[in-house]
């Protein structure tokens, strides 16, 4: 019995952690990372945390919630080592929120990173990714309206952007892993800027005024193919690529009067629900692949002639829409074949129904993606044409007549 | 002499085949068809255990150590079981291993190895030295904490909207020669581990449900692993699946739900350890019960030495990648020798005559457990 006491103690002793202990005030909590690539060498950026300044009780309004700092090296767990030379605490990942790489590092290619991803307990894959069309650490400087740490911000924003509009998508460094090890090993990262003609929104007095002369926004979709970046389509463009991928939640599509998209998009519809099937036929050593989009929403804004609560006038705006769709979803198209990069996952398709032929297709899938032809369905349905019936000017003539 | 009830017996081949084994994509040499080679993994499994389960009724009240005397012998038989406890010993050393690699690696990097190690192992010679009753009823306590985790962590995997059909496709991409070659190392590891077992069944009081509870156990554990490896490649797909070291850790880690609902990598932590726990304690109650048997020593004498031999050897492998190595490469293509080989021998050799009257009446008790 003696010894089981004994042993008890040991236990006790031994038990209660020292070794691994991690204590509040010696960590330096991370909200972002940022990447950038510069004369040779990887410059690693942090958002640090301050917590003095986000306390509720003691919350000091003239400073700024977050610090930004960086350090270089040739491999990034070295650069992120050196941090010690110049800051207090012990940088700590865990609560990292998001991952910006700037333009020339992605260029330069982004496999250094998923392999720290993949390597590191500390490191989690939860994390949100984006590209910068400037240097990353430009952006990780930038003060965000309404939010007081920049790195969740930004990753509200997307969030935001994802089920509201769905122009972009969330891309955590899970999803980049599993599009970059799987079979076209291409993905489609959101890219950030700086928008508007100001020195930038970097001191909290900037937040004192009622508009900011910069913002942080989404901006363009940045294309990768193997680990680099290999090219850039605009936000209209992204929308169609989202539309073919089938990552669209819900959605704004404005649509014009005439049919053939002919005239000013002067009404819209908010789409409330859709899906895209992807369906990959071979055709001589080439490939066609079939979207069928399936599409329901409601009425937003009307400025066209004709009853919307007749079901002949609904009818064509459903084609309207539909044709408004089915061309989002070809400029997209053709912004990515240009670039020869498969991010929209039809590599994984024709691998998935059609192995045998895929093992063929596989060797110079680059060069044939481009030739593969998409041919695009819509069907919309209009479940609501809202709480009123004929548009307001026309009503106004009517009641004139 | 201790015994357990068949339930009792149900559960510890539930947890010990569970082990650590769902925190691995085993047979991910098949890529997205890992479950399929599962799949028929688990049928061989099934025959063994069959097997196994045939010997033992032979003699319904021997352990281990008496079913391979009565085949071949004292001497024979007698060597062949002392083979058997180092084996077992060396099973429970790697197991003891798993625990210090997988904690520094994932959980807590700076703690040295050889305090994790000995700690777990402090915890299973107590065990031990306690008896199998108790052992059996710890088993009994924890197992509804491993099915509360399971279920939770499906549960959210689901609801998190991770799961994706679509990468189990295509099903036998490259013939079925790839699933096939898969096979036989998951035969050897997790499924045909059920050998071990032969030294627990001759203790189970309803010698007539043994049959039926052992085939009920092994189907439903059985169908259980395909279950998860097959979720895991539905969340992370074939290739991801074969580069992370704990692609369940992995999944978990991607659970976000309702923006407070994450980070349940403590689920996953808990599993590990109480299924390595399980897993180290029966393989190291398997090595003392079958030296018992054979040497006549009593528990307490072998206890202590059989313990500091799993410790000891625990140290002998440098890093993880040999520990990985020599129990991928080297262990699993001798095990079978164990596990297939000798009982196909004792099944075909029969019990010697002169050893039939005492293995049908069971009138000689098991050495290993006489009364403390």
């Amino acid at each position: 019995m003696k010894l089981v006491r004994w042993l008890l103690l040991l236990m006790i002793l031994l038990l209660t952690g020292c070794w691994n202990r991690v204590e509040l005030n010696d960590i330096a909590i991370i909200s972002a990372t940022g990447i950038d690539w510069k004369d040779g060498k990887w410059i690693l950026s942090y958002q640090v945390v301050i917590p003095r300044a986000i306390s509720s009780q003691t919350g000091e309004s003239g400073t700024a919630a977050v610090n930004v700092f960086s350090t270089s090296g040739d491999n990034f767990r070295f650069a992120i080592s050196k941090a010690s030379e110049e800051l207090s605490r012990r940088l700590y990942f865990s609560h990292n929120q998001i991952v910006i790489i700037g333009q020339e590092a992605a260029r330069r290619g982004i496999g250094p990173l998923m392999e720290v991803y993949l390597r590191n307990h500390d490191s989690r894959e939860t994390v949100s990714v984006f590209l910068s069309r400037s240097d990353a650490r430009g952006i990780m400087e930038q003060l965000i309206p309404l939010e007081q740490i920049p790195g969740a911000a930004i990753q509200r924003l997307i969030v935001n952007e994802e089920i509201g509009s769905s122009a972009f998508r969330h891309m955590a460094v899970h999803d980049a892993l599993m599009e970059l090890l799987g079979s076209s090993k291409a993905t489609a990262i959101p890219g950030l800027i700086i928008a508007g003609p100001g020195e930038g929104t970097e001191s909290v007095g900037d937040l004192g005024k009622t508009t900011t002369a910069t913002k942080v926004r989404l901006k363009d979709l940045g294309l990768i193919q193997g680990d680099k970046l290999v090219g850039w389509v605009s936000d209209e463009q992204s929308k169609g690529v989202m539309w073919l991928s089938d990552h669209v939640e819900r959605s704004t599509v404005s649509f014009t009067c005439a049919d053939n998209r002919k005239g000013k998009p002067t009404s819209s519809v908010r789409i409330l629900d859709t899906s895209t099937k992807l369906k990959p036929i071979p055709a001589n050593g080439k490939w066609i692949v079939k979207a069928d989009v399936e599409a329901s929403g409601v009425l937003m804004e009307y400025n066209c002639s004709g009853d919307p609560s007749k079901p002949q006038e609904v009818e064509k705006i459903e084609k309207r829409i539909e044709e408004e769709i089915k061309g989002i979803m070809t400029d997209g198209w053709e912004a990515v074949r240009k670039h020869k990069a498969d991010v929209l996952g039809f590599g994984a398709l024709i691998h998935k129904r059609y192995p045998k032929q895929w093992r063929e297709a596989s060797a110079n899938w680059e060069e044939l993606f481009p030739q593969t032809e998409v041919e695009i369905t819509v069907k919309m349905r209009l479940s609501s044409t809202g709480m009123s019936n004929q548009n307001f000017k026309e009503a106004q003539k009517k009641a004139e007549s | 002499m201790q015994q357990i009830d068949k339930k009792q017996l149900s559960l510890l081949i539930i947890v010990f085949l569970i082990g650590s084994t769902p925190l691995f994509e085993l047979g991910i040499e098949a890529k997205q068809d890992a479950w399929l080679a599962m799949l028929i993994a688990a049928g061989a499994g099934m025959l063994l255990t069959v097997m196994y389960v045939k010997l033992q009724q032979r003699a319904p009240n021997a352990g281990l150590a008496d079913l391979l005397k009565y085949h071949f012998g004292r001497i024979l038989g007698g060597s062949l079981a002392t083979i058997y406890a180092i084996w077992f010993a060396y099973e429970s050393m790697r197991n003891v291993r798993d625990v210090g690699e997988l904690t520094t690696m994932a959980l807590l990097g700076l703690t040295p190895k050889w305090i994790i190690m000995f700690l777990i192992l402090l915890l299973s010679a107590y065990t031990i030295s306690k008896g199998i009753e108790v052992f059996a009823r710890v088993v009994q306590l924890l197992f509804p904490l491993v099915v509360l985790s399971y279920s939770s962590i499906i549960l959210l995997i689901f609801f998190s909207g991770l799961v994706k059909f679509n990468q189990l496709l295509p099903i036998l991409e490259r013939g079925p020669m790839p699933v096939l070659k898969a096979v036989p190392d998951l035969v050897a590891f997790p499924f045909a581990q059920m050998v071990i077992m032969l030294v627990f069944m001759h203790l189970v009081k309803e010698k007539k449900s043994l049959e039926r509870v052992t085939y009920r156990s092994q189907l439903s554990v059985s169908l259980f692993l395909v279950l998860m490896n097959a979720l895991v490649l539905c969340v992370l797909g074939p290739q991801l699946a074969g580069v992370t070291s704990l692609p369940l850790l992995e999944v978990v880690q991607l659970v976000r739900l309702a923006n407070f609902l994450e980070r349940l990598d403590i689920i996953v932590t808990l599993l590990l350890f109480i299924g390595l726990y399980v897993k180290i304690t029966t393989l190291y109650f398997a090595s003392v019960f079958t030296m018992i048997a054979v040497t006549g020593l009593s528990s307490r004498n072998l206890l202590f030495p059989i313990g500091i031999f799993i410790y000891a050897t625990s140290f002998l492998e440098p890093n993880n990648t040999y520990h990985l190595w020599i129990g991928l490469e080297i262990t699993l293509k001798i095990v079978p020798v164990f596990q297939i080989a000798f009982p196909l021998l004792m099944l075909v050799v029969g019990i010697r005559k002169r050893y039939k009257p005492e293995a049908a009446g069971g009138g000689r008790r098991a050495e290993g457990v006489k009364e403390k």
